[in-house]
């Protein structure tokens, strides 16, 4: 779809639109469809779910269809991309082959790129670049359905310039996590407050605060979905409240890494278990013969051998066997 | 449910059963959840670590789900007329929203308040100090940026016996608040304060009095068969009628007397508070005079009431102490503050009907007190003119609502006092809310605002009526009061107070006191009367002094119990280089000085023990003799130290025995590992004043501590014997892990190297343990003061607590006590005097190290020692490898035979000194071991050599084991000793 000419990306206008569409709607409406997309991913019912979106979910590995169900399901990429802030959410985002953002051509780019800086009082032509996703995913707003004027939002320009999406994230820092691995979150957002719920055991709640604590349990359960300890520490430490001066307390975030390395303590090797010896020279000799021995209880004759040595033994007491 | 859902509806409909009913019911499913939240706020930062807390893990797992179901049942009833909006994916996310609506300035506000009682105060806002001085509840937590507390029965009660009012709790909290207090913490204020502080236990010539202002609380308590029982009536008594007290005629009814108030001032006169600019204290004669009009006025509708109220009553002599009283008052005050306050005078527009208020309000039927809503009025019209008050009017319309104990009348708000603060408020620009500016928080709580109080408070003279009881039953008379909703506070009035003699001591100049013991002592001679409770300050901050200043305040006999022989040698000293004492004023009796020690003409102070002084066994004549003498006076001040350590049982004993005027115990750990410390709440009082040690720490008053946690693995040997052993062996092995004593040695090394004082437990150091006399110990740490050479010493159980080593500034915890968080706290408590190179740029001055064998119980013990210094706010690094260890040479038990060798011996000689360690198990109980070292000291002092042999074979000598594995050829001689025993 994209052929990478010029023109498939749509043409600036200098025509001015009869609707004022400033840049802070634009912000605003970015945000909401951002945090709108959000939500699909944690789950919040809501009215309406684009399938685009949906699909590009899926695409994205963000989500996957659940065993035995046909309701997508958020995977592990996913929680991580939660903790993720918008750049990087916008990053790993595949907006599928066609739309990769690496095959977009550099005019393309420079073009997405130049608009904001200059004017938002731009339009791509439709059945270009544009899609419905890039709609919903709130990277370019539509007045109208059936209008020609597409205004892309910082969002696009952003992911095209690379450029940090500054200003957009709005809010400041919202988190205090003390010493006591308590973490008070000032916020009423309820994606702000799912995207916490991953590692936090939330235990209050008031009209504009969250009040949880990090727990070796809350944290593990992070893990499983595949969330890294730095991960966590990175989300905590990007929306720090300012009355922590972007500092998370060092044993907070030394414990989470030690809660993450102790479930990488034991490492298992694949071993063979011999029990119920007919005859205790049978074990006897399977224990003093075979080299390959890794564990043995006399008292309960039981052995463990590597694989090496269950071949060796196997045959051993087959011909024990004859 | 459906029950909970009928309850909803009534709730909806107003009906008050039905609201309290549900309220209860809410709070008992809060109470569950916050016991959960405890539970895994214990568990959930530290337990992690934990390989053995499986079957712990589940029960609260089990827990968590009923907890959880119970909040939700809690909640059901909210989300029909909340519109809660929540996330649904993540589990946690149906919890419940308190109070939707936050008031517009909500950020100025510092506190969220939830239903349950829990508060959560933002100590970075720029009231926040004010708001903690002001707190009624108790401290969960105390971190850097938000700390958390709770309200609870206990602290309303506290509260309450400093002189704070319900209603000036409700108000002031719901200033504080981001949003209105919720309803539920509203009714469970006023249910637990309305029935606070209205009945006192007074001594008086050595008899108890119960007395209170509202006769009716007497009649329901007397209604109480323990009571009734305890009760000495008056007329068997006829004799003994004091002057103040009235002899009634009817049997039944009660002495009746009346009660004024005067501020305190303590000893030393850098203590009168800085008020205003100009202090003079010459007052024009005029005013004197004005003065002289209000008290007679005063004095004179008292007079009437009291009268009208209870018949039969006296007015003694008691109108010519009161003027002196009242003159004194105004004496101390400022001009400025003189000229707003005695001009006006209260009294002269009072109306018959608002005297027949008063007399309804003196009898207790009538809360409101409008004549001095009248005087707040003309008030703070006068006085708001710096500053617009916005909300004279609102706070005119509170004030009138006052439910108020007449005891302590007190204006809650809008002061000229408070003129000074609010410019410099103003000046710094700050934008507040304006009725947080008019909030003076510190008239609330602070005393010398309180004096101001007086001068308003002074007027409202109160009839108190009193019965009396038999001293042995006292306990269970306070007791029953507490079951009975009215908890017993216990005021002193020592300065009325002529039986016992006054004892001449004061204060040192050079005696300063920090603003935290004042505020401390502020909240114990409030009202000008001595109350008996409770001061929790960290460990070196100067819990002593605060013990010695409250001496030199009352100035009366002084008792003084504390834990040890050492401490008592400790007291002894503090008191004489604080205060200007003589030689022979301070008595000691101990095991080495019992000896009849007559205090000069029968008066001065007395150090003792605890074990001293309850010893149920045989004395030894002089011992009798010093007990007799002990139990025969009535002591102004009991002092009792380190008031954790003590159960219940022993306090009992030691209350019975001895006759005090005012109990205060001291103490830097108010937390056991069993339930006792409830008791000590009916037993001594309330919690006065508890400090924050992070505060502390910050402002340079005590040391600021790194505390870490090294982990230590086991050796494979031990690890493999450890595994297969039972659990006092496993103690043995995780404590003598080879590992641990090589990262021992290591961090002793660096340590010295860095000139720091240590403190600790091994290697060819000197060493203090259960077996070592008094004098010994004294001479070691003397030692330790002074020799340059030495540096570290070692210390069992027994240094946990009252050793004072100022110099100490690293302490390397080896082995400890299972999970007593007390110990923890005690431990560092020692190395937490604030040093001389304190407060360079915040950096550490003292070292806190733990050593943990890794995988082992001791890792889940240790995770629960903490918390309590977690919850004030410390944090532990976690140090999982000790970088340059392997280099440093010569390290002990570097070679596998040598630590093969010293398993063997471990396993040995634990075989044969298992009998007694079970003994020592049995006595050591999990939360009891400070009380051991208690009794330990004693038991030793009392030449009962035999328990100091058992505790040195292992226990108390877990350190100990060390001590002389690492001395070479004298290795294990301990445990020979016990062999031989055998």
């Amino acid at each position: 779809m994209l052929c990478g000419n010029h023109s498939s990306f749509g043409l600036l206008t200098e025509s001015k639109d009869k609707a004022n569409v400033t840049i802070e709607y634009l912000d605003s409406y970015a945000k909401d469809a951002w945090e709108a997309v959000l939500h699909y991913l944690v789950g919040t019912p809501s009215n309406k779910k684009p399938s685009a979106v949906m699909a590009l979910m899926e695409h994205s590995g963000l989500m996957a269809a659940g065993s035995g169900s046909k309701e997508l399901r958020i995977t592990n990429k996913g929680f991580q991309f939660l903790l993720q802030d918008v750049n990087e959410q916008l990053g790993s985002l595949e907006l599928g082959q066609d739309y990769s953002i690496t095959s977009l051509t550099d005019t393309q780019r420079q073009m997405l790129g130049i608009f904001p800086a200059s004017l938002f009082e731009t339009y791509l032509k439709k059945n270009c670049f544009c899609s419905e996703d890039l709609k919903h995913l709130g990277l370019v707003y539509q007045r109208k359905s059936k209008s020609s004027r597409f205004y892309p939002t910082r969002l696009a320009t952003s992911l095209t310039s690379g450029a940090a999406v500054s200003g957009e994230t709005g809010e400041s820092g919202y988190i205090i996590v003390e010493t006591n691995f308590k973490v008070y979150a000032y916020t009423n957002s309820p994606l702000q407050i799912a995207v916490l719920s991953l590692f936090v055991s939330l235990k209050a709640r008031f009209a504009n605060m969250v009040i949880g604590v990090l727990t070796r349990d809350s944290v593990r359960e992070a893990f499983n979905n595949g969330i890294s300890a730095s991960q966590i520490t990175q989300f905590l430490a990007n929306h720090a409240h300012s009355e922590m001066k972007k500092v998370l307390p060092n044993t907070v975030v030394d414990q989470i890494r030690l809660w993450e390395s102790e479930r990488k303590r034991a490492v298992a090797h694949a071993s063979h278990l011999y029990s119920d010896f007919g005859r205790i020279q049978d074990y006897l000799e399977v224990l003093s013969e075979l080299g390959y021995v890794l564990w043995n209880s006399d008292e309960k004759k039981l052995i463990i051998v590597s694989p090496e040595g269950h071949v060796r033994v196997r045959e051993f007491l087959q011909r024990r066997g004859k | 449910m459906k029950r909970i859902r009928v309850e909803s509806e009534d709730d909806d409909s107003n009906s008050e059963f039905a609201v309290s009913d549900s309220s209860s019911h809410d709070s008992s499913a809060s109470l569950e959840y916050d016991s959960n939240e405890n539970h895994t706020g214990v568990q959930g930062p530290n337990s992690n670590r934990d390989t053995h807390s499986d079957s712990n893990s589940d029960s609260n797992a089990t827990r968590n789900t009923k907890a959880v179901r119970k909040l939700k049942q809690a909640t059901s009833q909210h989300t029909k007329r909340k519109v809660t909006v929540t996330a649904t994916s993540p589990p946690n996310s149906d919890l419940e929203l308190d109070n939707e609506t936050l008031k517009l300035d909500h950020s100025l506000r510092p506190i969220y308040a939830a239903a349950d009682g829990s508060l959560y105060l933002e100590a970075f806002s720029p009231i926040a100090e004010q708001a903690i001085d002001f707190l009624v509840a108790e401290p969960v937590s105390r971190p850097k940026l938000i700390h958390e507390y709770i309200l609870t029965e206990y602290s309303l009660y506290a509260a309450v016996s400093v002189g704070i009012q319900t209603e000036s709790i409700i108000q002031v909290l719901n200033k504080l608040c981001k949003t209105d207090l919720p309803d539920k913490l509203v009714s469970f204020i006023r249910k637990h304060t309305n029935s606070y502080g209205k009945v006192k236990l007074v001594l008086k010539d050595n008899h108890q009095y119960v007395e209170s202002a509202f006769p009716e609380v007497l009649r329901i308590l007397l209604k109480n068969e323990v009571i009734k029982d305890a009760r000495i009536s008056v007329a068997e008594n006829s004799t003994e009628v004091s002057n103040d007290f009235t002899e009634n005629a009817q049997n039944d009814e009660f002495t009746t007397r009346f009660q004024t108030f005067e501020p305190v001032t303590f000893t030393r006169p850098a203590f009168v508070p800085k008020t205003a600019g100009s202090a003079s204290n010459t007052m024009p004669r005029n005013i004197r005079e004005n003065s002289n009009a209000v008290a007679k006025s005063n004095s004179s509708v008292a007079y009437q009431n009291s009268a009208s109220s209870t018949q039969g009553s006296q007015v003694s002599k008691l109108y010519h102490d009161f003027e002196r009283d009242y003159i004194d008052l105004f004496e101390t005050e400022n001009d400025d503050l003189f000229d707003e306050m005695s001009v006006l005078d209260p009294f002269e527009n009072l109306d018959p009907t608002q005297i027949e208020k008063l007399d309804r309000i003196l009898s207790g039927k009538q809360p409101a007190i409008e004549f001095n809503s009248h005087i707040l009025g003309e008030n703070s019209d006068e006085n708001s003119q710096p500053f617009v008050n916005r909300n004279v009017d609102e706070t005119r319309g509170q004030t009138n609502r006052v439910q108020s104990d007449p005891i302590d009348l007190a204006p809650p708000i809008t002061l000229a006092q408070l003129d000074k603060e609010t410019d410099e408020e103003n000046s710094q620009s700050l934008i507040m809310p304006q009725d947080i500016l008019d909030l003076n928080i510190a008239f609330i709580t602070d005393p010398t605002a309180a004096r101001t109080l007086g001068s308003q408070a002074a007027p409202a003279s109160v009839i108190i009526s009193s019965f009396e009881i038999a001293r042995m039953k006292s306990e269970h008379v306070r007791k029953a009061c507490s079951a009975a909703g009215f908890p017993i506070l216990e005021e002193y009035d020592f300065r009325a107070d002529t039986t016992i003699p006054t004892f001449d001591i004061a204060l040192k100049p050079a005696a300063i006191l920090r603003p935290y013991q004042e505020k401390s002592l502020n909240k114990m001679f409030g009202n000008g009367r001595a109350r008996s409770g409770i001061i929790v300050l960290p460990c070196g901050a100067g819990k002593t002094l605060v013990g010695v200043t409250a001496a030199c305040t009352i100035k009366k006999r002084v008792l003084v119990l504390c834990t040890s022989a050492v401490s008592v040698e400790q007291w002894a000293r503090e008191f004489k280089s604080w205060a200007n004492v003589k030689d022979g004023d301070v008595a000691k009796f101990t095991s080495q000085h019992k000896e009849l020690v007559r205090l000069p003409n029968d008066n001065g102070i007395l150090i003792s023990t605890y074990t001293m002084v309850t010893f149920s066994n045989k004395r030894a004549y002089d011992a009798q003799k010093m007990m007799d003498y002990i139990c025969s006076r009535e002591w102004g001040l009991l002092l009792l130290d380190e008031v954790h350590v003590v159960p219940a049982d022993m306090f009992r004993k030691v209350l019975t025995i001895v006759a005090a005027h005012c109990k205060l115990g001291l103490t830097a750990t108010l937390v056991r590992e069993d339930d006792k410390i409830g008791n000590l709440n009916y037993l001594i009082g309330p919690k006065l004043y508890e400090a924050n040690w992070l505060d502390l720490a910050k402002k340079g008053h005590i040391a600021n501590v790194r505390c870490s946690e090294v982990w230590c693995t086991m050796t494979k040997e031990f690890y493999k014997e450890y595994l297969g052993q039972s659990s006092r062996k496993r103690q043995l092995l995780y404590v003598m892990n080879p590992n641990k004593i090589q990262a021992c040695q290591y961090l002793i090394d660096y340590h010295e190297a860095r000139g720091d004082k240590h403190y600790a437990t091994k290697l060819n150091r000197p060493y203090i343990y259960g077996g070592s006399s008094t004098a010994d110990r004294l001479r070691t740490l003397q030692q330790f003061k002074y020799n340059p050479s030495l540096n570290t010493i070692f210390l069992s159980k027994v240094g946990d607590t009252s050793i004072d080593i100022p110099e100490a500034s690293c302490l390397i915890q080896i082995s400890s006590h299972y999970g007593s968080r007390r110990q923890e706290a005690q431990r560092l408590g020692r190395i937490l005097r604030a040093k001389k190179n304190a407060i360079k740029n915040g950096d550490y001055n003292s070292f806190f190290y733990t050593l943990v064998s890794r995988d082992t119980e001791e890792v889940y013990y240790c995770a629960k020692r903490q918390q309590f210094l977690i919850d004030q706010g410390y944090a532990y690094d976690i140090i999982t490898q000790l970088d340059g260890m392997e280099t440093v040479a010569p390290l002990v038990y570097r070679s596998i035979n040598e630590r093969l060798e010293l398993l063997a011996t471990i396993l040995v000689s634990h075989d044969m000194v298992v009998f007694d360690d079970e003994e020592l198990e049995d006595y050591d109980s999990l939360g009891s071991s400070a009380f051991k070292t208690a009794e330990f000291s004693s038991s030793e002092v009392n030449k009962v050599t035999q328990v100091a042999a058992t505790m040195s074979s292992l226990s108390g000598a877990d350190n100990m084991a060390y001590i002389e594995q690492t001395r070479g050829g004298v290795r294990h001689r301990r445990f020979d000793g016990s062999f031989k025993k055998k």
